[in-house]
């Protein structure tokens, strides 16, 4: 399985998928016009990797400073993705930032949504 | 009919000064370059970080179903669309209020479907609107190839005001679709 990475634009996020280190990153805003063609082959390494290919650690990194309402259906896409897949030890991130309101409201929906995956709020 | 449509124009309006006129042209790049130019004036004129968050969220979230649902849309390369739509945004600094008003030409057909997707939302509280986004979410009922259906709720989360939408016919099946709202 190879390492999938992808530079950030304007309008869509850097996405770093490190097979060897376990680390997934999303770092960036993400509203792309075709945002679920742009996740499409996220998704796909994902499942991929989620199915039976996870390392011992697999650290999870989301730093996204603004996303659109069809990022918000992809995220929760993805979680589910892991929450079905098998992984040892996971530690899943959720940067945010505190000056804005809707920084923390937003991970508290997957948060709580997600339960079992124990994902972590830190401030940017 | 449309090319009076075509004539009104967008404009980012501060207190009593129009600060930014822009294209009604929408695709991909006018409209990160509308968003972004709205939000570095809107950062010059000492707006809160909220305010402008939520500027800019629904702003990309308007342009989008632009993109997606006018009549007179047109692919582009790669699968990229361009549309045309009018977007007047008015901020209000002393009272911290801001007034989006968009149009855009729509199919009669489109008509029922953003009834049925405002009356979704209307008279919901925030605790009510991420129930029901967490639920659609879950459901994955109105996902298409160009989004997730989720728009209005964002919407709604962030207006101070009820949504009011209007639909005025232009010709045959062609109505003009605007939407005010008041976050």
């Amino acid at each position: 399985m190879q390492s999938l990475n992808i530079e950030a634009t304007e309008n869509s996020p850097k996405v770093s998928l490190d097979f060897e280190n376990g680390v997934i990153i999303f770092e960036g805003k993400s509203y792309p016009e075709n945002t679920f063609e742009f996740y499409e082959p996220i998704s796909k390494w994902l499942e991929k990797y989620f199915n039976g290919n996870a390392k011992e650690t697999t650290t999870v990194e989301i730093k996204l400073s603004y996303f659109n309402s069809a990022t918000s259906q992809i995220l929760f896409d993805l979680f589910d993705i892991i929450n079905d897949g098998e992984s040892h030890n996971l530690v899943i991130n959720w940067y945010y930032d505190a000056s804005k309101k809707s920084g923390l409201k937003d991970y508290e929906d997957y948060a709580e949504e997600f339960e079992d995956l124990n994902i972590k709020a830190i401030e940017f | 009919m449309q090319s009076t449509f075509l004539n009104e124009k967008s404009f980012l309006q501060i207190d009593d000064t129009v600060i930014y006129e822009f294209s009604n042209k929408l695709n991909e790049e006018t409209m990160i370059k509308i968003s972004k130019t709205i939000q570095s004036h809107l950062i010059s004129a000492q707006v809160h970080i909220d305010k402008i968050d939520d500027i800019f969220k629904i702003l990309i979230e308007i342009m989008q179903n632009i993109l997606n649902y006018s009549y007179d849309k047109i692919e582009l390369k790669n699968n990229k669309r361009e549309a045309q739509g009018i977007l007047i945004v008015t901020m209000n600094s002393i009272e911290n209020t801001c007034t989006i008003q968009s149009s855009n030409l729509i199919k009669n057909t489109k008509k029922a479907i953003i009834q049925e997707r405002l009356h979704e939302i209307q008279g919901l509280n925030e605790k009510d609107l991420r129930r029901l986004l967490r639920q659609k979410m879950r459901a994955k009922k109105d996902i298409h190839t160009k989004g997730a259906g989720l728009g209005f709720i964002i919407i709604g989360l962030r207006v101070v005001k009820p949504v009011i939408i209007t639909f005025t016919p232009i010709e045959n099946d062609i109505l003009k679709y605007t939407l005010l709202l008041q976050l």
